[in-house]
């Protein structure tokens, strides 16, 4: 039985794609899709398809709306096809017109025996702590199961908002970590696969680069960091499994 | 020290012939040059939904391997691939722009086949937009890219 998690949140910068990262790390047989303007997840090129979004403004003229109609043909088959678990990054900006439709084909997908669950990114930024309701609500007609996990990021969040978001959803927290500068720099610029597969190896690598101290402080900081990040996502990752 | 000129014509023809046609940088595997020789036919076995590690295991099997023999990941793929289509980009630009440059127009002599000027390169076009602007800068993907790359880079430098 397929079953695909949508992590969503509509307001960018809220940390949806190191959630994605992380669950990726969880359920290493995972495929992914990554729908968004520009590829981010390049480490994970083999197990993902990227979509683009959205619609070049200049073909939904062309076309009367029916470009814009379509923009989502691609990520609806690619998820019709799915044979197992699959992690959806959706982009900012897209949840609200994408979950519609995945709503609207519900019963065709269950019919495949695909089943949905949604995983919201909360932070204390208004426009994210204000969108993730409205897509936790989007989802429970379709979704087997909704997850939000709050991103300390931009401080913690409202408990009463956090509250708000209602006893049908899982809620977990990701702790605001303060990395070293360094460390942060390689996580930018590799995501976390690269801290599960080749950072233990590379310690030698980095001490004869960076010193012994601040080697040792990459190395922990990174290895923290994806740990803290894998276990916000664990409930979520266990569902995916099945 | 005087220098003998027809040793070092010689020689200068020499080294030149062994050097790699592309031109782009250093090359201390073939995975780059293999790469870039047959980057149209990687890009349209991705556009076919064909997967990374699967084109890495048969350019593997095809003998293309990184470091001591061992196989090509896709993740180092991925990455080879991206430097190259950004050198690509690069050089594109530069022939544009070397074009362009009215005063090198002007004073251009004529060219013969023993000067060894540098080919006119065509422009690349992007992979995935057709708009010709978009050559002007990196994609977020390029640059994305060219970070894992160099990522890798350092977790493996001695």
């Amino acid at each position: 039985m397929p079953r695909i998690l949508l992590v969503a949140q509509d307001k960018g910068g809220s940390g949806k794609t190191v959630l994605v990262r992380a669950l990726a790390e969880c359920l290493p047989t995972a495929r992914l899709i990554e729908i968004e303007a520009g590829r981010r997840l390049v480490e994970l090129d083999d197990r993902l398809s990227f979509f683009p979004v959205r619609a070049e403004r200049g073909e939904i003229d062309r076309t009367g709306g029916q470009a814009a109609r379509a923009e989502f043909d691609g990520v609806l088959n690619a998820m019709a096809a799915a044979e197992g678990p699959v992690i959806v990054d959706v982009g900012a900006n897209t949840a609200g017109s994408l979950l519609p439709l995945i709503r609207e084909a519900g019963g065709r997908y269950g019919r495949r025996g695909i089943t949905f669950a949604l995983l919201v990114v909360v932070t204390s930024e208004p426009g994210a702590l204000a969108n993730a309701p409205t897509l936790l609500d989007l989802a429970a007609p379709f979704a087997a199961a909704r997850f939000a996990v709050e991103n300390q990021v931009e401080g913690p969040v409202d408990p009463a908002a956090l509250k708000a978001l209602g006893k049908g959803v899982t809620l977990t927290r990701l702790e605001r970590l303060s990395l070293d500068a360094r460390a942060n720099e390689l996580l930018q610029k590799g995501g976390l696969r690269f801290i599960g597969e080749d950072l233990a190896g590379a310690e030698d690598n980095l001490i004869t680069q960076f010193g012994f101290a601040e080697a040792g402080r990459i190395v922990e900081d990174l290895t923290r960091f994806r740990a803290k990040a894998m276990a916000a996502t664990a409930p979520a990752a266990a569902w995916l499994e099945g | 020290m005087t220098l003998d000129p027809k040793r070092l014509a010689r020689d200068a023809k020499r080294v030149q012939a062994t050097r790699p046609a592309g031109g782009i940088g250093r090359e201390t595997t073939g995975v780059t040059r293999a790469v870039r020789d047959g980057l149209p036919m990687i890009r349209q076995l991705r556009d076919s939904g064909i997967t990374w590690a699967a084109i890495a295991a048969a350019m593997s099997a095809q003998g293309v391997t990184q470091g001591a023999g061992r196989p090509l990941t896709a993740s180092r793929l991925t990455a080879i691939v991206g430097q190259v289509e950004a050198q690509l980009r690069r050089q594109a630009e530069q022939a544009t722009a070397r074009r362009a440059r009215a005063d090198l127009a002007a004073l251009q002599p004529p060219r013969t086949s023993d000067t060894a000027a540098p080919a006119p390169i065509a422009p690349i076009p992007p992979a995935s937009s057709p708009a010709p602007d978009t050559t002007a800068h990196a994609s977020e993907e390029a640059i994305r890219r060219a970070g894992l790359d160099a990522l890798h880079k350092l977790l493996k430098k001695a």
